[in-house]
């Protein structure tokens, strides 16, 4: 009995001794993050240059420009990628002994039509916090970038649908509609779920936008509207949100903001 | 079961961040994680201090210091128990504080032996000192007399800074973008700064320290974080010069010997959840970013930061003791308690 209680007594003091060891973290526990990305012009007329960054040992970017995710087969980022037309590059980053990043999405457009001498009317008007340089922020050729918050480029709403009204100075032919969206869903910024033209109260092309993803990084969207190929004076476009904000997101239930800023025909 | 909470916590971020179909290396052996560069390389201990949250709550945990006893004291703005004390191994010793909904800076000062806390409150709009155990002992309200603020709602304190002559400086930082700076007994000696990108202005001047590093001649270091900045300032509120930290949305300075250890709550394009935290030396360049990317200079210039691994989300401040191990305390990040970096 007595030398049960000392064995007792020692396997308690082990015990404690044991519960001081730190336990760290392994290498399974972290991710990587996502490249930095930049492109020198987002909306452009000859050439885009689009480069990626993260500087870290071992670490490989690899990208694709042919809308297909990226895997580590695809190839490995060198330098800085040129390109003569609109382009969407996808990227990610690898390590030996991390999980791989989330992937960024970079995007450059090339300017088919220049319209902004055009007329713009937006029903309702934009947030007063988030109101760009007024509603012909929407044609000004100024992509905002995800720093939504400092910079003075993106038109902010909280409605369910918003209204431009586009008239132009001239007639002109047009096939496509671009709509240039933010998405930041920890800003409780979502995409567009449906996007509308309207010539002479007719509805002339729609676009429903996928549902949205859980933990989609932040990103620059841009939503094309085909439409029947001809001369226009005047479109209207509707955007409407999502109703509510998704069940796995903090603000479930709440009205998501609609983030846009740029309106572009081909 | 405290432990559980933690970890419930902890996983509900990690795995919203997994998603994106990570490729796993199923073959390579997992090992601990070992995050920083150079002389500052740190393992990562994620339950340090984790408590049973439907006790001891947290909302977001705003800053720490370790007291004369070696004690690690954290605030946050949960109003249940607005003060948190740990001793260094993460065991709970005491809570205390109900009256600080806007709980954001914390400052300890010794005083005549004796250890004294100053509390910037953000929703409060003043600073309150306070002893160790919670007793008040003075208010600093809102500086009416400095004619620069037309209400009490304009200023928005965010970290003040004790001078050894009991001097008390305090920055602004969600507010006006100035910095005050009192006497001991309250009295407004000086204000300067304010809003702007001119070298000798803010865009939220979040933190706030005294550089004693040369014994000499102490300057002030306060914090442009919109701007990447470091700024030095004379202790009468000269401009001198900046520490540029381009990417690195840093909080406050805090000195440990010859380095500045500062939380560095985003990074790159100041998107969320992309935190680390900045380690510089005695030339004041950054040597060592745990959780963050290389830091590389070239031509004397720092490349733009960024986070490299997701260890943290939001770090606000960051606490060194006297083994340079390092205590992050965290802002919007899932109501997570502090996590431990020893140094290796």
């Amino acid at each position: 009995m007595k030398n049960f209680i000392v064995v007792l007594l020692l396997s308690t003091l082990l015990s404690c001794q044991q519960k001081e060891k730190e336990v760290f973290a392994s290498t399974n526990s972290f991710q990587l993050s996502p490249p930095l990305g930049r492109v020198d012009s987002a909306l452009f007329k000859n050439l885009a240059k689009i480069s990626l960054d993260f500087k870290y040992p071992e670490a490989q970017i690899r990208y694709t420009k042919n809308g297909t995710e990226v895997t580590n087969n695809s190839p490995l980022y060198k330098g800085t990628i040129s390109t003569t037309k609109s382009t969407k590059i996808r990227a990610r980053v690898f390590h030996p002994e991390f999980a791989s990043s989330a992937e960024i999405e970079l995007q450059v457009v090339q300017i088919k039509k220049n319209i902004s001498t055009s007329v713009v009317t937006i029903t309702p008007e934009a947030n007063a916090n988030y109101s760009g340089n007024g509603s012909s922020s929407l044609i000004d050729l100024q992509k905002g970038t995800l720093q939504f918050r400092t910079e003075k480029k993106w038109l902010g709403f909280q409605s369910k649908t918003v209204t431009v009204d586009l008239t132009f100075q001239e007639e002109t032919k047009i096939s496509k509609v671009i709509l240039s969206a933010l998405i930041d869903q920890s800003g409780w910024i979502f995409s567009p779920s449906t996007v509308s033209v309207f010539s002479r109260g007719m509805e002339i092309g729609k676009v429903i936008v996928s549902s949205v993803v859980e933990q989609q990084p932040s990103q620059l969207k841009y939503i094309k509207i085909p439409i029947k190929k001809q001369n226009y004076s005047s479109l209207k476009i509707k955007i409407e949100s999502l109703e509510t904000i998704p069940e796995w997101h903090q603000g479930k239930g709440t009205s998501p903001w609609l983030f846009i800023d740029e309106l572009l025909v081909e | 079961m405290k432990r559980r909470k933690f970890i419930q916590n902890s996983s509900l971020l990690t795995a919203g961040l997994l998603v994106g179909t990570p490729v796993v290396h199923a073959l390579s052996q997992y090992k601990d994680t070992v995050i920083g560069h150079g002389t500052h390389q740190y393992k990562i201990d994620l339950n340090w201090g984790a408590l049973n949250s439907s006790y001891y709550p947290v909302n977001d945990c705003h800053e720490m210091v370790q007291d004369s006893k070696g004690r690690i004291i954290l605030l946050t703005n949960h109003t249940k128990n607005n003060i948190i004390i740990y001793d260094r191994s993460g065991k709970l010793l005491e809570v205390w504080g109900t009256d600080y909904p806007g709980a954001h800076g914390l400052t300890l000062k010794v005083e005549n032996g004796e250890d004294f806390l100053y509390i910037s409150d953000n929703t409060r709009h003043e600073i309150i000192k306070t002893t160790l155990e919670g007793k008040v002992v003075q208010v600093f309200p809102y500086p009416k007399e400095s004619g620069k603020y037309a209400s009490k709602n304009l200023y928005i304190p965010t970290e003040t800074a004790i001078n050894n002559n009991g001097d008390v400086y305090v920055a602004d930082g969600y507010g006006e973008q100035h910095i005050m700076h009192y006497n001991a007994k309250g009295e407004l000696l000086n204000i300067f700064g304010g809003k702007g990108d001119e070298n000798h202005l803010f865009n939220n001047a979040h933190g706030i320290c005294i550089d004693t590093r040369d014994v000499e001649n102490p300057t002030l270091l306060i914090t442009a974080r919109q701007q990447n900045k470091l700024k030095r300032f004379s202790m009468r509120g000269e401009y001198i010069s900046s520490i540029d930290l381009p990417g690195a949305f840093i909080c406050r300075p805090v000195i440990h010997g010859q380095h500045v250890y500062l939380a560095t709550i985003w990074s790159g394009n100041g998107s969320e959840g992309t935190g680390f935290i900045s380690i510089l030396d005695g030339n004041n360049k950054l040597i060592s970013a745990p959780g963050g990317c290389t830091p590389i200079y070239e031509d004397n210039k720092l490349l733009p930061m960024h986070q490299a691994l997701n260890v943290f989300y939001h770090p606000h401040d960051v606490c060194v003791d006297q083994d340079e191990n390092l205590y992050v305390a965290q802002w919007n990040s899932g109501k997570t308690y502090p996590i431990k970096l020893t140094r290796v």
